[in-house]
């Protein structure tokens, strides 16, 4: 067993760092305030080549391993920035790239790696069908060479800062099917074409972060915007998801690791009754916890994200990393929250604003109750409990 | 044309330095290594001026082995061509590091590479002898600037700045010349993951110089003291005016 990253990794992780340095605190606390997408950090990111880790050298990329990938988001989430700004690129990349034909590969993924087309954005998620993927309603109804879209979806976040939309939709209604996840078919939608046919309408939430509901009326799509097989889009879409848990633990990671640092810094600066507060167990203690928990999450990931670089089976790793990795960013959270005490609380301290942020990861992108079903039902065989 | 850049590896600034216990070299163990920084602006001088000029931009280290990460850097950042003279790992002297450097300048010249810049950093950010790029210009007879902060080059002609206390320095030198950069000229980029990518791939050309006797003998190293700094109060509000008189008088400032 070799824990250690690779001297390559190393430099990575540094030059990650680097970037992220040029984005510190006040950058995200005034996007925060303003209520914008960091723009300029994703334009550095992309420029950097850091969003493109997973496209194949023949399309523009790096063709790096998904441990490269965890690696970036890591640092960003860690230098105190947001990676969920740009983490769908990634991931959404990856149904394209396992599933789409030559053609579209070729139009798509190296205007993606230059940084000219953007993929940051992904509609499965309908406001009748949360976890229960299959009760989606939105149908693309076969008309000539194409399909005629209409349908309504919820949280579809990045909607309004990406190029491309990633849609999963009905093509067979679920009563003339005979297991509801089938008659579900991928789309890759171009935005720039859509016109007047989605309707945007931005969500607001209590983190600045761009989610929105969209309703789709007689959106008119060729052929070649079907992604994979007709029909097939669940178990295409499924394929990915390991992909998805894995990075967004890393995320997790790297936000644990922030509350856990600036707990400590001010643990040890911060002196009450003659002594720094982290001299007292009941201080020092949780944030050691926290870094515990971080640590073995971390583990966790990183055997996940290994699995799925050596192509094998990662979905009970990539759902337990999941898991432990946003409950361990979260205790951590807490625990930064409680050491700062009321200066916790105090916007420019920062701790609030990835408080908040941290919060989301719970619940999304998949939550950890359904999580846990999984691992209860797949890894140890129980009977399915929903 | 083509460009040259000296760049050494150094331990990284700003961490805590130690030495080793016989006071002949810092204690590296626990410090990450980097390109000295004003070479490194000097690196991103070289891209720049090949991206607009076009031509070839060649990156040199005298250093060990290890040494190599940082002319990976350096292509990272967009050099095309990378020399190390390897040592066995002790310090070399200026006048050692200069006969090395040179005899590498001469081999490239003799292979039909001759430079129109070579740039150095104004001084390594661990010794600071400010001496190697003034003795390759001496050894090679060329003109040669140090501590610039500007470059441009119009019709066949360097035009240099020099930050002085007073304003600027502004000078123009025919090439081939060498040029010494101090941080300030440019903002270096950041190594783009591509660019890694193409770096890891590059070869480096390697050779072992000799050493030359007749340089400097290190005798030891020591830390500087750390200055000590009291503060005294003399007292809160209006009531110690007499007592800032006093120490005024005692300074000798009134």
């Amino acid at each position: 067993m070799d824990f250690d990253l690779t001297a390559d990794q190393q430099r990575y992780r540094e030059a990650v760092s680097a970037v992220c340095a040029k984005f510190p605190e006040p950058y995200w606390q005034r996007l925060d305030r303003e209520r914008r997408y960091p723009e300029e950090f994703v334009r550095a990111l992309t420029d950097g080549g850091w969003l493109s880790v997973l496209i194949p050298v023949e399309y523009g990329g790096a063709g790096l391993g998904l441990v490269d990938a965890c690696l970036v988001l890591e640092e960003i989430n860690a230098s105190g920035g947001n990676a969920a700004a740009c983490h769908a690129q990634m991931y959404t990349m990856g149904a394209l790239l396992r599933h789409g034909t030559d053609a579209q590969k070729r139009r798509y993924l190296p205007d993606i790696a230059a940084g000219r087309l953007r993929l940051q954005s992904m509609a499965v998620t309908e406001p009748e069908a949360g976890s229960d993927t299959a009760r989606i309603t939105s149908f693309a109804a076969s008309e000539g060479d194409g399909y005629r879209l209409n349908g309504q979806k919820v949280f579809t976040s990045r909607v309004q800062h990406s190029d491309l939309l990633l849609l999963l939709a009905r093509t067979r209604r679920a009563e003339e099917v005979t297991r509801r996840t089938e008659g579900l078919s991928l789309f890759l939608i171009d935005l720039r074409e859509a016109g007047d046919a989605i309707e945007v309408r931005p969500l607001e939430t209590m983190v600045n972060h761009e989610t929105n509901a969209l309703f789709i009326r007689d959106l008119r799509l060729d052929a070649s915007s079907l992604i994979g097989r007709e029909g097939d889009g669940f178990a295409h879409l499924l394929d990915g998801l390991n992909a998805e848990r894995i990075l967004i633990a890393s995320e997790s990671i790297g936000d644990a690791r922030w509350f856990v640092d600036r707990a400590v810094k001010y643990a040890q600066e911060r002196v009450v009754f003659g002594r720094p507060i982290g001299a007292n167990q009941g201080v020092q203690f949780p944030i050691a916890r926290a870094h515990m928990h971080a640590e073995a999450a971390s583990l966790v990931r990183w055997r996940a994200a290994s699995l799925f670089d050596a192509g094998r089976p990662a979905g009970a790793e990539a759902n337990t990393a999941k898991l432990l990795a946003s409950e361990a960013a979260w205790e951590a959270a807490e625990v930064a929250m409680t050491v700062h005490g009321g200066s916790g609380m105090a916007v420019e301290m920062g701790i609030e604003r990835k408080f908040r942020e941290a919060r989301l990861y719970l619940v999304a992108p998949v939550t950890n109750n359904l999580v846990t079903a999984y691992v209860a039902e797949h890894v140890l065989g129980l009977p399915r409990s929903y | 044309m083509n460009v040259l850049v000296c760049i050494k590896r150094v331990p990284a600034t700003g961490g805590h330095i130690a030495l080793t216990p016989d006071g002949q070299n810092i204690d590296t163990r626990y410090l990450g290594f980097t390109i000295s920084p004003h070479e490194e602006c000097a690196v991103e001088e070289a891209v720049r001026l090949i991206e607009k000029h076009g031509g070839s931009s060649t990156v040199l280290t005298l250093g060990p082995e290890v040494a190599t990460e940082q002319l990976r850097d350096a292509m990272a950042l967009g050099m095309d061509r990378a020399v190390l003279l390897e040592t066995d790992g002790r310090e070399w002297d200026p006048v050692a590091t200069t006969d090395a450097i040179v005899a590498a300048i001469e081999r490239d010249r003799a292979a039909g590479r001759d430079y129109d810049l070579l740039l150095f950093g104004n001084e390594s950010a661990d010794s600071a002898g400010y001496q190697v790029g003034v003795r390759v210009a001496a050894a090679l007879d060329l003109p040669c600037v140090t501590g610039i902060k500007a470059l441009e080059i119009r019709e066949g002609k360097a035009a240099v700045r020099r930050q002085t206390e007073s304003g600027w320095e502004t000078s123009e030198v025919t090439v081939p010349a060498v040029l010494t950069v101090k941080e300030g000229i440019n903002l270096p980029r950041y190594p783009s993951l591509p660019g890694r990518l193409k770096a890891k791939k590059k070869e480096i050309e390697r050779s072992r110089p000799q050493w030359v006797d007749g340089g400097l003998e290190k005798v030891r190293l020591s830390l500087p003291v750390q200055a000590a700094h009291t503060v005294e109060m003399l007292g809160q509000n209006g009531d110690v005016g007499p007592q800032v008189v006093e120490l005024f008088r005692r300074l000798r400032l009134l």
